[in-house]
């Protein structure tokens, strides 16, 4: 073994060391010089430059791990091959623990920036394709048809924004897909149908399956059984075959179904409100209720509504007031729930409730009501109670009658498509006519761009074929207009190289798909066009115009989907056993409220610590009941003044942000502080390793969440991430994993057949890795919102690359600082980060 | 009326079980009957990934028990009549891998997805494509993807991709996502007049001919890194093209079913039925040679479904070794993994080839996935079977260096079966005990 450390490796620490002071401002990605001894005295016995066992060379291993690929991807080989314990071999001296745990958070922190920098584009924004998202919502502009783009890759599934062109792909399926959706999306929207007329159906409750005599039936039936059972039972010479059963132990418990269900058909059938209606809820026998419209294929532009008339059952608890509208293909087996409504009235005087529904052209539809549901793959309401050993849901609402309106469609085509087919001027032959509608469509559906001439002459080609196989005028061009819409200059946001500053109509085209993921509208584009866009004045204008509209919605949505890593939420279907409260309904509307937060703290300016901590929170009726908070009225979302001494009010306490750390039984301190650190601290662990050996999910045993956790600590591979995340997630763990506060975690454990359970005190104290300490969630969540700089940079860093379309890097460091101190000033306002970027010269250029 | 070496009661408890086994010549047709008759069968690969991987305990055979005297671990146990007929092999890897969640989008390249800077995303050719180029000359088909319905991201365990297939440029090829359609694309017949069909070839190519122009014009708007994204435009563009060309050659083929009975699949199969399917359209495919190199990846939540777990894929795949309900649904779904592909192998043993050798012999067909278990991306579960490779089949194999690359395999799987290949993704050499 060597016992000096080489020669080499000094003077290459020693140039690093001044490298690290010149560039102070950004991160460094060297590994501290002091490993050095760690690598002389474990590893270089094999993989010194002489033995270089394995072909690993750790002696003239740069320690700048940004200075090249390969410099990194051979120290994430060292990572590798100590998180999973392999190096050094067993046989061999080993690390002490604090020299790996200290060697461990050097190398993983080291790494994550490696990779931002090898990541690092160099500031280049590649033509990009239209996103999923954006290819639909631009027919949807172009044609006033919403496509179906089921078939289109998911942009969303890879890793960072789905705005990054580079890494946009175009696989081969995806052309033909373009044609067929164009095609289809053109024939609704071009269509010169006649108007159809406004249609009404209405079903009555008590009509069918539903009705009083149906429930009559079945209550004769067990009856029947209920006597035949005790015929059984008090004859020992009973035969249960001839009894009609199919066994003796069946023909004794019969008896005892029958007769539990006895009183309760009994009840329902005297009820008065029954003659004309019926309840809705799930009773054994009959199922969870569900009651649907007939079915129907939705024409182009046609409207729909669904009308209830309804009452609320006062002592029923709160989820059972609402009615679940759903939409269901028939043919497919596919269902979609549209949205939910609260029923007040009482049954002396029921409401009318009327729900405009949605529905996808030309597919068979039936739109239902029902109850408010769990996830598919969890126990609904019906078994929930059956586990109660309850027969029925508590009865919830009456219901007198469902009504389905068609409002009919309008005749000839959609406004947004009205003037692709002109009239033709009398002196104009079809060929030249042809030509011009191919060239006016073109020109709107290039985003300005002008098709070149030869593009256009083939077009038209395509439109004589079409004539001579004998296809009507208007038929024929529907196959050129199509293929623009299959066409680069349509997919792809072409930005010319001419000068390296953006044209006007180039960046309105930046800018409306930035905050409206879809192309200009006629004003933003008459701007442009007569140059006054580049006009700081003008421009900002034009954005604060943008903002407010309604479609900037797209960009809350889909730029905080991705921001704050939703996806996660409703990956894990909750135990509904344990949290029946969070339904279909809460996990729709708990995403909702953070985009309702997010649009609010936007809309008002508000400063962005709201987001870490405030006084209110935003709500509709049902998030309110999942909350407790009382006076909230509607669906519509709005602000809520939260009572002293709520712990809702910031991100942290939402139902999103803290069912996202959980496994749908248990919460996770370790997602919760992971999300934290990455979302909102700006300082994101490195990626869970892996190989490293899965400290056993304790299952089967009484442990509070908090010492399961602890487990982390026995390992230098561990410990050294973890004593960062652990403690943020301690803070919120008065949260169970449904979000609900706790003041003690209560554990069930199988033992055998049976299931035992045990509670713990909450310990929500902690410390955090810099040596903020804590005591509780609210102790915890001041720290959060003093960190409120490391927010804001975090959020600049994400507009950058969604905005920009290419991932963050260093290269925007300088862009980044230049945001922050503009905002600042206005406690980071969310508006003033969109201003500041789009203000900013890399925004307008190429 | 069964010659084949299997029980008659094995032959019927596999699902649907073919009633008459016609010889594989008689399908043979088109360009490739055309071709003079080729002495030796066709090779054939077949790629099967299930996403998240196994259970640890239960799945790998004890690593003490190496060759071909080792006994089958629970997990594998359903294969027991096929033993003789594939090989399990340990201590494979990707050392580029990290995903913990992707069990399929580098299984098959082995490709690095940060080796490219500025991008978040890179991949490479799989090896199953590497196979097409050759393989896929003479067939309908140069390669089939099937896949699950939308399992794409890292719920199912599959990790980002379209299929198990990449392309030659790295990009993600496109799967037939149900039975239903797999079946269409197979075996239904466009019955209307060769001319009318000529005819829509021409207009697809003056299609493709007509947004050239226009790419042509962004060609000369834009600069050198954003031709680097039209050429994967034009890339599409000439796969078509390619694919068109190749349809042309196989006009007026009929596409033929291997027996009556192989009836349209209905739309709504889920789980377990939508694999058994899958795997009976693939012994069809292959027997009457639409191809010879298929993909497939595997549903994963639909399967644990149909076998009564609540739970998802990957909340399965954090199963504890201590026991506990995840373990118990783990164990079940690698026992019925097994389950069915002893059934398809049976397929492959019951289908003969010209020379009198069976679909099998001819075959190479892979099953496993780029995680071991829970997030584990060391030791990939791999199984091989068929006498494509020429593999000595029977064995189980523990790689001494425990960091083996995948594409050693892989590379050894393309040597094996007759393609010049020197290397593939990180391969640093062929697995000899492969072939001793």
């Amino acid at each position: 073994m060597k016992k000096y450390i080489p020669f080499s490796l000094l003077t290459l620490v020693v140039c690093l060391g001044a490298a690290v002071t010149q560039a102070a401002d950004k991160p460094s990605a060297v590994m501290p010089a002091h490993h050095t001894k760690t690598f002389s005295k474990y590893c270089f016995d094999c993989h010194d430059s002489e033995t270089r066992e394995g072909q690993v060379d750790l002696e003239n291993l740069s320690f700048d791990l940004g200075s090249d690929v390969q410099v990194a991807e051979r120290w994430q080989e060292v990572l590798g091959a100590l998180n999973a314990g392999d190096m050094p071999p067993k046989d061999h001296p080993q690390l002490r623990v604090d020299e790996k745990t200290e060697f461990l958070a050097d190398l993983s922190e080291k790494l994550v920036i490696a990779r931002k920098i090898h990541g690092d584009g160099g500031g280049v924004i590649k033509m990009r394709r239209l996103n999923q998202r954006e290819y639909a919502n631009t027919i949807e502009a172009l044609l006033g048809v919403r496509p179906n783009v089921d078939g289109l890759p998911n942009d969303r599934a890879g890793s960072g924004f789905d705005t990054a062109g580079a890494s946009l792909y175009f696989s081969s399926s995806q052309f033909e897909q373009y044609l067929a959706i164009a095609q289809a999306a053109l024939e609704q929207a071009l269509a010169n149908a006649e108007a159809s007329p406004k249609q009404t159906v209405r079903l009555e409750a008590e009509r069918g399956a539903l009705s009083k005599e149906a429930v009559q039936t079945r209550l004769d039936s067990y009856r029947d059984e209920a006597k035949r059972s005790k015929l059984f039972k008090s004859d020992p010479n009973a035969s249960f075959k001839e009894l009609g059963f199919g066994s003796a132990a069946k023909a004794r418990i019969a008896g005892v179904m029958a007769n539990r269900m006895i009183p309760v058909l009994e009840g329902y059938v005297q009820r008065p409100e029954v003659e004309n209606g019926t309840i809705m809820w799930a009773i054994l026998g009959r199922g969870a209720f569900k009651l649907g419209t007939p079915r129907i294929v939705p024409e182009p532009q046609e409207e729909f509504t669904v009308r209830v008339r309804v009452a609320a059952y006062p002592e029923a608890p709160a989820r059972f007031h609402y009615i679940e509208f759903i939409t269901s293909n028939p043919v497919e087996k596919t269902t979609r729930i549209l949205g939910w409504r609260k029923v007040k009235a009482s049954l002396e005087e029921p409401e009318i409730i009327e729900f405009p529904a949605t529905a996808v052209v030309g597919e068979p539809t039936a739109f239902f009501i029902r109850t408010r549901t769990h996830p598919q793959g969890s126990k609904n309401d019906g078994k929930i109670y059956r586990t109660k050993g309850m027969l029925h849901t508590p009865p919830g609402i009456w219901l007198d009658w469902i009504e389905l309106e068609r409002s009919g469609r309008p005749a000839g085509p959609t406004s947004e498509a009205a003037d692709i087919f002109f009239p033709r001027p009398e002196d104009q032959d079809e060929k030249s006519y042809a030509r011009e509608v191919i060239k006016r469509f073109a020109i709107r559906a290039f985003r300005t761009v002008e098709p070149t001439d030869d593009y256009l002459d083939k077009l038209v080609q395509r439109f004589e074929a079409n004539r001579v196989k004998g296809q009507e005028l208007h038929e024929s061009l529907l196959q050129p207009l199509s293929i623009v819409l299959a066409s680069p200059t349509f997919l792809y946001m072409v930005e010319s190289t001419g000068n390296q500053r953006l044209t006007d109509p180039e960046l309105a085209v930046r800018l409306s798909y930035f905050l409206w993921s879809s192309p200009p509208d006629p004003e933003l584009l008459a701007i442009a066009k007569e140059g006054k866009l580049s006009d700081p004045e003008e421009l900002r204008r034009q954005t604060s115009r943008l903002l407010s509209d309604q479609r900037a919605d797209r960009f809350v949505r889909d730029f905080t989907y991705q921001w704050l890593g939703m996806d996660r939420l409703g990956m894990f279907p909750f135990d509904t056993l344990q949290y029946p409260e969070i339904d279909n309904a809460v996990m729709h509307y708990s995403r909702e409220e953070i985009y309702q937060l997010i649009r609010y703290v936007l809309d008002h300016k508000r400063p962005l610590k709201d987001l870490l901590k405030s006084d209110y929170l935003l709500a509709n009726d049902i998030m309110a009941d999942y909350y407790e908070i009382d006076h909230v009225e509607g669906h519509e979302f709005r602000k809520v003044t939260l009572p002293s001494g709520s712990p809702r009010g910031g991100l942290l306490s939402t139902a999103a942000v803290l069912a996202m750390g959980s496994d749908g039984t248990r919460s996770s301190p370790v997602e919760r502080g992971a999300w934290v650190l990455r979302h909102l601290l700006n300082d994101p662990p490195p990626p869970a390793p892996p190989n490293v050996p899965q400290l056993d999910r304790i299952e089967n045993v009484f442990q509070p969440a908090r010492d399961l956790v602890k487990a982390h600590q026995e390992a230098a591979q561990c410990t050294q991430c973890h004593r960062k995340i652990d403690p943020i997630g301690y803070g919120m763990e008065n949260f169970d994993a449904a979000g609900n506060w706790r003041e003690e975690e209560v554990i069930s454990v199988r033992v055998g057949k049976r299931i035992k359970t045990k509670s713990f005190p909450i310990d929500s104290s902690g410390e955090l890795a810099s040596g903020a300490k804590f005591e509780d969630f609210d102790g915890l969540r001041d720290i959060v919102a003093d960190h409120v700089d490391d927010f804001a940079q975090s959020f600049a860093e994400a507009i950058i690359a969604y905005g920009l379309g290419r991932p963050y890097g260093f290269s925007d460091h300088d862009l980044a600082e230049e945001l922050l101190k503009k905002t600042k000033p206005t406690e980071y306002a969310l508006d003033q980060f969109i201003h500041a970027l789009v203000q900013t010269e890399t925004f307008q250029s190429k | 009326m069964f010659q084949n070496p299997f029980s008659r009661r094995q032959f019927l408890a596999s699902s649907r079980a073919f009633i008459a086994l016609p010889f594989l010549e008689s399908f043979m047709s088109g360009p490739a009957a055309a071709a003079a008759v080729a002495p030796e069968p066709a090779k054939r690969m077949v790629f099967l990934g299930m996403g998240f991987g196994v259970t640890q305990s239960t799945w790998f055979p004890d690593v003490k028990t190496v060759g071909t005297d080792y006994t089958l671990p629970e997990g594998l146990k359903p294969l027991a009549r096929h033993k003789e007929d594939f090989t399990v092999i340990q201590n494979l890897y990707h050392q580029f891998s990290r995903g913990g969640h992707s069990g399929s989008t580098f299984w098959l390249t082995g490709a690095n997805q940060f080796a490219v800077p500025g991008k978040s995303f890179h991949n490479t050719v799989s090896v199953d494509q590497v196979a097409a180029a050759k393989f896929g000359l003479k067939t309908r088909f140069s390669s089939l993807q099937l896949s699950g319905k939308k399992l794409e991201g890292a719920g199912s365990g599959h990790g980002p991709g379209l299929s198990l297939a990449w392309d030659h440029s790295g990009k993600p090829m496109p799967a037939y996502e149900s039975p239903n359609t797999t079946f269409h694309k197979l075996f239904s017949n466009d019955n209307s007049p060769l001319e009318e069909q000529h005819a829509r070839m021409a207009e697809s190519r003056s299609i493709l001919d007509t947004v050239l122009a226009d790419a042509r014009a962004v060609r000369r708007r834009t600069n050198q890194s954003d031709h680097e994204k039209l050429d994967e435009y034009l890339d599409s563009i000439r796969d078509i093209e390619t694919r068109i060309a190749k349809e042309a050659s196989w006009l007026g083929v009929p596409r033929v079913r291997p027996d009556k009975h192989l009836k349209e699949p209905g739309n709504s199969l889920n789980g377990i039925e939508e694999i058994r399917v899958m795997y009976d359209l693939m012994a069809a495919a292959l027997q009457v040679d639409a191809t010879r190199v298929m993909t497939y990846r595997m549903p994963a939540d639909t399967l644990l479904q149909s076998l009564g777990a609540s739970e998802t894929a990957h909340l399965t795949s954090h199963y504890s070794e201590r026991g506990g309900d995840r373990k118990v649904i783990s164990q079940k779904r690698d026992h019925q993994h097994s389950t069915m592909l002893a059934e398809f192998l049976d397929k492959l043993k019951a289908i003969t080839e010209p020379d009198g050798t069976t679909l099998l012999d001819n075959s190479t067909i892979t099953f496993g996935s780029n995680i071991n278990s829970m997030h584990t991306l060391t030791n990939c579960p791999t199984l091989v079977a068929g006498g494509g490779s020429g593999i000595r089949q029977g064995q189980h194999l523990v790689m001494e260096n425990t960091r083996t690359p995948l594409c050693n395999l892989w590379l050894s799987l393309l040597q094996g079966s007759g393609i010049k290949a020197d290397s593939f993704g990180d391969s640093t050499g062929i697995i000899d005990g492969l072939f001793a």
